[in-house]
């Protein structure tokens, strides 16, 4: 796909050639980047039907991207909803169906720059919370359109702590309907994606109250827009909440409910009913809800977080192939800055990550799966390691991708600061990764609640899951790697992590009872500890991400050269975590001054090596110059001239009103007066 | 209105030579869609024009008959719509140029012409409803009696006893500062909108307004001094960049300080009297932090004693200088001079770009705007490419280097001249960082208090999310970051002026040290108050996230110094190059003076090995002189340890560069460890320079903050100290225990004292 690419490359830029300084990376690859992209998406069958939805898309100029740098809030608004109608076209146009295995590569091939995602959410609430009577009556409504939906939960002043909310809904008997209202500023609902402009119905989360008892959050369908001209509904105030740092094409809105009343049928209800009299009813599990949570999460981790990570590092590796700066020898070209041991340890660890991540999400969907089959048995025992793991390694993985790609756009220099780079909206728009779905700090919490309760039952020889048994087998010793070579042996760093886990966790479990046996109140001691506790959850993490990828590395076939690569980038991931968090592992002399030195060694060495596969490595991504949509990342490496071009097309170079208006009075005036 | 195009089908006309691939049925169906919008577009434009024709014709007899406007708001209406039309307009005919439409060439000069006329009317438009109220220029204050007033007030002052009470006073003669800030605020002209609804034209054209706003006031307000226009401006703009800006530092700056004597007669008068406008071109396409690299040549021709100036490839365009896509018609512009055959590296030249009068391009010039940024919307960054662009001989930068008539080149003094501008704006982003910063913590610190989530105990109400430990460790250490940048910066700014005086006497010996610190420093600040103020947005949760939290635009704004005016990473390196040779002149018998003098104990220790270990032993976690201590061994350390794997990898390797470069993380490695203990260095000492006891107690405990959180994040290096003297681990272990207990420390800093 991405030689095809090349070949219908930018008019101008000598079509059909790549830049010798990429093509000559791309020479030496120790695998077969195919079969990597093969081993990536699951075989080559898969391969070849993503190939062919992003070929679809892509080559469907409704789904262009190509002036999407150079377009305002509104022009984005507007370009999204034509896509996502046109996206229903085009599904019926190919046969693509949302059971089909073509429909999860849509949404990757298109960026994700289109309307309507929140009418997902939307009709997954009614199937999640709804009776079957309300599934029956609304989801065909939604299919098809007859209706747009949003999903209206956070407000003002109330975001990840659900029971503050302060949206009220009280049940008037007499009329058999729910009064809701948002009594005050702080309880206006903000954020909800698809609200501002777009939606004619949202389910509004709100404290359910029946003669004067508030029962707790419940959800509730409203209408909020005339299904005949789009007004406002009576009682309601709804708009967009402004300039974001990015998501312009997402009408993000506020919404103020007024005594708005809505029938007693439209309160979703498969898990408490309100009868006729007022009376409350209780019925099922709601242990299930966790596991919508848990779904969101997992379901993010893919495209959201580690596509633009690769992206990013897609471009940065490429542009620092073709970028040449300052001479490495005296009388020699100037050199390629990959070549630069500083720029290679900003970008491979990256790159390494991206792989990691990849198979750490690889891991937790077979666990997600695994625990989806129990609970549809009605077994819950899974849902509390689950809950854990995926709180935590959404926290976990959104930070660092994070910080990867800004890593990526700082080490594109000054061209990286362009939005024609791309980096700069593959940033904004991954950061907001951080604190939507749970705001990071408190989701690693609750991975540490989880550790910790498992550290007690553990201590006390009770069982635990099986993602923490470790906790019970704390051993003491040393770190026994005698040499550099020793640390690219996966026994010898995995033991270290989990030493340092154990020790973090053990530690602050220790500090915990100590401050509640000598009196300290459970919450402020629980306070107390939040620093330590989350450096707890992070170490857990960080542990089954690198126990994990040296797992998998472990499986993966030995030829193409695929797993030699894979167990390099597995040990630099391994070994940057140390390099990176040395006082964690020097901390209780587990590893010594002298064996720091051996990982800073062959951390240093692996560089090297990584580096000549860095190219092949990012190519297996297999991301089209379009998806990238970044003059300085596309497959060909022109760089130069790409840039120059796309900076002739940008608005700003055809008209400006300043000089006439504001420049030639400035100037005038002057001479006048010299 | 396209002459023909809509009757003939664009696949028949296609003409077959040059086009080797025949368009796919997919782009037909494209350029059918393309061309009917275009027609539609084109179309309304026209209507509009002709309506605005008519409408501005009544407008103007009404004007003359002194009668109402009846036609404003509808003229500016259809002329807005015209822009956007035109704007899709230019977008699309690109498009159809891609998909090779043949008659786009034609097309595109209609639309080129309906451009004209837009232009025309809008000008017409303005001269018509907008004519620009010039003020009448001189002095409208009367600085002679405000001054006479307020020196009065302070001479009838009593000197008090106590540095606070000095301080204060100190404060009250600065008169002019607070007297230009109620100039800004109080004038109508220079109110903020709310630039985060405006598109980039927008922001670029209200920049504008501002910058020429600014210095029209200036002249009408009597204000010359440079700090004083340095306090006009910065109350003005805020934190945002102004096209001009580059006019008035590096274009002024460099005028001022590399031109000859007859050069500054000429061009300075022009200068300061904004009589031209210039900038300062001297990052390329493919060529950003190595100089020599540049590709822009400056050829002499002695026959007409003139340089050519060239850019001869694409990676040699001129890319990003500031006022250089749309504002300036000057720019200096640093290019490879070649003169009788021979280069003789990077020089300076003054360049005219644009025509004066008209503004267009003058001829073998390109210029425009890179397009759209992460930030820096008021800014037209732009590009420039110049053909055999001649200019005289005496546009030629030439106080240091200078070419004779016939071509003679003559050597400058020193070569390290040229690096003044550049060191002296390095200096500049110190004190960026601190202020930067300072706005981030502001705005999160304020929202945290205001913000309640969740509880912390059961059946409470609420707590603000600052009472939370996680929300402190994330904030405080950022708030002591702040104030410690600050103090920097100040030291910095003192230390460039102290030595650039040296500089234009001929003293150049402080030099190395000047470059060295205010590279890794530049480096050190710009990197921590980037991560910090993304840590300050992300602390605001969704919130924060929003444009109208205020941090996104202070990121994009700060973000880039990282890059500009010298690459983070490349500037470690050369600090990292003044600390190896340092440490090579300590281990060859030499005393080296300086911040770098605590490399003179290494050979001490050499001798007498117990030393450095007495010391670490008694770090006092609670005394931030101590603390320095603590610095000043991990910094020896680092600078040791890189220096023998420098000398190691020389032992096995080639060449030099081949060891440096494999070196070079340890390298950055010890000039973070270097310039992070200036910094606490910095900052200790700045203590005992304050005279009230309340504020000195709160600097103490935000300057043990950052100390401790330093070492916290770099526990590693700590540890490794520790070990390097052969102390017993444990100690350092409890060392790093009492540490984490910071939280603890955190609670007593009286925050809300510091809003």
């Amino acid at each position: 796909m991405a030689l095809l690419e090349a070949s219908k490359s930018w008019q101008g830029s000598a079509p059909g050639s790549v830049n010798p300084d990429l093509a000559s990376e791309r020479q030496t690859a120790s695998f077969c980047v195919e079969r990597l992209t093969a081993l990536l998406d699951g075989g080559a069958e898969q391969t070849r039907i993503r190939r062919a939805v992003v070929d679809a898309i892509e080559s469907d100029p409704v789904f262009s991207r190509e002036n999407q740098y150079f377009q305002t809030q509104n022009e984005r608004y507007e370009a999204a909803v034509r896509k996502a109608v046109h996206l229903q076209k085009k599904m019926h146009e190919m046969g693509w169906t949302e059971n089909g295995p073509e429909y999860k590569y849509i949404y990757r091939a298109l960026s994700g720059d289109v309307a309507f995602l929140l009418h997902r959410v939307f009709m997954r609430s009614i199937s999640v919370l709804g009776s079957d009577k309300q599934i029956a009556k609304w989801i065909p409504l939604a299919t098809q359109h007859k209706l747009i939906g949003s999903y209206a939960q956070t407000e003002l002043g109330h975001g990840t702590y659900l029971q503050g909310l302060e949206t009220t809904a009280v049940f008037d008997t007499a009329t058999q309907e729910f009064i809701l209202n948002t009594p005050k500023i702080s309880a206006m609902k903000w954020w909800p994606g698809d609200m501002g402009r777009s939606a004619t119905h949202t389910v509004v989360f709100a404290q359910l109250y029946i003669h004067g008892k508030c029962y707790g959050i419940h959800p509730f369908i409203v209408q909020i827009r005339s299904l005949q001209d789009h007004s406002l509904c009576p009682g309601i105030t709804a708009g967009d909440i402004g300039p974001k740092m990015n998501f312009e094409h997402i009408d993000n809105g506020y919404l103020l409910l007024r005594n708005v009343r809505v029938p007693r049928e439209n309160m979703l209800s498969k898990f408490c009913e309100v009868r006729p009299d007022g009376t409350y009813v209780r019925q099922g599990s709601q242990k299930i809800n966790y596991f919508t949570m848990t779904t969101v999460r997992i379901s993010l981790i893919s495209d959201e977080v580690l596509t633009p990570l690769m992206k990013a590092c897609t471009i940065a590796i490429r542009y620092s192939v073709v970028r040449r700066q300052s001479k490495l020898k005296p009388g020699e070209q100037e050199a390629k800055i990959l070549d630069y041991q500083t720029q290679q340890e900003k970008l491979l660890p990256q790159l390494a990550a991206a792989y990691a991540f990849y198979f750490t999400n690889d891991y937790l969907q077979e666990l997600f799966n695994r625990g989806y089959r129990e609970i549809q048995r009605k077994n819950f025992d899974m849902l509390p390691e689950l809950h854990a793991l995926s709180s935590g390694f959404k926290a976990v993985i959104t930070q660092h991708c994070t910080a990867g790609v800004e890593i990526c756009l700082r080490a594109c220099g000054g061209h990286g600061y362009s939005l024609l780079s791309g980096l700069p909206s593959l940033y904004t728009k991954i950061l907001a990764s951080c604190i939507y779905e749970g705001e990071n700090t408190i989701l690693l919490l609750q991975t540490a609640r989880f550790l910790i309760k498992c550290f007690m039952a553990a201590s006390a020889g009770q069982p635990v899951p099986p993602s923490v048994t470790y906790l019970a087998a704390v051993k003491h010793g040393k770190c026994p790697a005698k040499n550099k070579l020793d640390f690219l042996s996966p026994d010898i760093y995995i033991e270290a992590y989990q030493h340092v886990a154990v020790r973090l966790t053990s530690n602050t479990a220790a500090k915990l009872q100590d401050l509640i046996q000598s009196g300290v109140k459970k919450h402020d001691a629980w306070n107390q500890c939040t620093v330590q506790l989350v450096q707890a959850a992070k170490a857990h993490c960080h542990y089954i991400a690198v126990k994990n990828f040296a797992e998998t590395v472990e499986k993966l076939e030995t030829k193409a050269g695929i797993q030699k690569i894979m167990k390099h980038l597995c040990d630099l991931f391994a070994l940057h975590g140390i390099f990176s968090n040395t006082g964690a592992f020097l901390h209780d002399g587990y590893t010594s001054a002298a064996q720091m030195d051996m990982v800073t060694a062959s951390y240093l060495d692996l560089l090297a090596v990584i580096r000549k596969d860095a190219v092949p490595l990012v190519d297996a991504f297999d991301f089209t110059d379009k998806s990238l949509n970044s003059a300085l990342g596309s497959y060909d490496g022109h760089v130069y001239q790409r840039l120059y071009e796309w900076a002739q097309r940008s608005p700003t170079n055809q008209m400006s009103p300043a000089y006439e208006r504001y420049l030639k009075p400035l100037l005038h005036n002057t001479l006048s007066k010299l | 209105m396209f002459k023909g195009v809509a009757k003939s089908s664009p696949s028949r006309s296609s003409p077959s030579r040059g086009s080797p691939a025949k368009p796919s049925k997919s782009s037909t169906n494209e350029l059918a869609v393309l061309i009917s919008r275009m027609q539609t577009n084109a179309d309304q434009v026209e209507k509009d024009i002709l309506e605005t024709q008519s409408r501005l014709k009544q407008d103007s007899s009404n004007h003359q008959k002194n009668k109402a406007f009846e036609f404003q708001t509808e003229n500016a209406r259809n002329l807005k719509e015209a822009e956007t039309l035109l704007k899709d307009l230019f977008l699309d005919v690109d498009r159809a140029k891609r998909l090779r439409h043949p008659q786009a060439p034609e097309i595109e000069k209609d639309i080129q012409q309906l451009h004209d006329r837009v232009t025309q009317l809008c000008a017409e438009y303005r001269a018509l409803y907008e004519q620009l109220n010039v003020p009448e220029v001189g002095p409208r204050v009367d600085w002679a009696r405000i001054l006479d007033q307020k020196m009065k007030q302070v001479n009838a002052g009593q000197y008090g006893p106590g540095m606070s009470e000095l301080e204060k006073q100190i404060a009250e003669h600065n008169i002019l500062q607070k007297e230009i800030e109620a100039l800004v605020l109080n004038d109508p002209d220079f109110q903020h909108e709310d630039l985060n609804f405006l598109s980039r034209s927008q922001r670029y054209e209200q920049a504008i307004r501002k910058s020429s706003l600014m210095v029209m006031k200036l002249r009408e307000y009597g204000i010359a001094d440079p700090e004083e226009i340095y306090w006009f401006k910065r109350t003005c703009l805020g934190n945002y960049p102004e096209p001009l800006g580059l006019h008035f530092s590096m274009f002024h700056k460099t005028i001022e300080t590399q031109t000859t004597a007859a050069q500054k007669e000429k061009w300075l008068p022009l200068v300061r009297g904004v009589k031209i406008i210039g900038t300062y071109a001297q990052t390329e396409m493919g060529h950003g932090t190595h100089l020599r690299g540049l590709e822009t040549t400056a050829t002499y021709d002695p026959s007409t004693q003139e340089f050519i100036l060239n850019s001869p490839t694409v990676t040699s365009i001129k890319w990003w200088p500031g006022g250089l896509g749309k504002t300036s018609n000057h720019a200096i512009v640093l290019a490879q001079l070649y003169t009788q055959g021979q280069c003789k590296g990077l020089h300076a030249f003054i360049v005219p770009i644009r025509q004066l009068g008209t503004h267009e391009p003058l001829p073998g010039i390109t210029v425009g705007d890179i397009g759209p940024k992460f930030g820096y919307d008021e800014m037209d960054n732009g590009y420039l490419k110049m053909d055999n662009f001649r200019i005289p001989r005496e546009n030629m930068l030439m106080k240091y280097a200078q070419v004779e008539p016939d071509g003679t080149y003559v050597k400058p003094v020193s070569d390290k001249l040229t690096y003044g501008t550049m060191v002296f704006i390095r200096s500049l982003i110190v004190g960026d960082s601190a202020r930067s910063l300072s706005r981030a913590c502001t705005i999160a610190i304020r929202y945290s208090a205001v913000r309640h989530q969740s509880e912390l105990k059961p059946g409470e109400p609420e707590p603000q999310i600052l009472d939370y430990q996680t929300q402190q460790y994330k904030l405080f250490p950022l708030l002591a970051t702040a104030y410690a940048f600050h103090f920097v910066g100040a030291y910095i700014k003192d230390t460039y002026h102290r030595i650039s005086g040296d500089i234009s006497t001929g003293d150049l010996t402080e030099l190395p040290e000047l470059h060295a610190l205010t590279a890794g420093l530049k480096a050190f600040t710009s990197w921590t108050a980037n991560a910090g103020i993304e840590e300050c947005r992300m602390a605001c949760g969704g919130h924060g996230y929003s444009r109208c939290s205020g941090i996104p635009d202070i990121y994009v704004t700060f973000t880039p110094s990282c890059t500009y005016e010298g690459e983070n990473t490349v500037m470690m390196l050369q600090t990292a190059r003044f600390l190896m040779k340092s440490y090579t002149q300590v281990t060859s018998g030499q005393q080296v003076t300086g911040m770098v003098s605590y490399l003179n104990d290494l050979s001490r220790q050499r001798i007498q090995p117990q030393h450095v270990a007495a010391r670490t032993v008694t770090v006092r976690i609670n005394d931030p002189s101590s603390l320095v201590e603590a610095y000043k061994s991990r910094a020896a350390r680092l600078v040791e340890s890189a220096a023998k794997n420098l000398q190691a990898e020389l032992n096995h390797r080639r060449s030099k560069e081949d060891a440096w470069n494999r070196t070079s993380v340890d390298l950055v490695r010890a000039s973070e460890a270097h310039c992070h203990y200036v910094i606490v260095k910095l900052f200790t000492a700045k203590l005992a320079e304050v005279g009230d006891a309340a504020v000195r107690a709160v600097l103490t405990e935000l300057c043990l903050l950052y100390a401790l959180f330093g070492i916290s994040r770099n526990a590693g290096d700590f540890l490794q100290v520790s070990a390097f003297s052969r102390s017993p681990s444990l100690k350092a272990a409890s060392l790093l225990a009492n540490v984490l207990q910071m939280p603890g420390c955190m609670d007593v800093i009286p925050i809300s004292s510091w809003l």
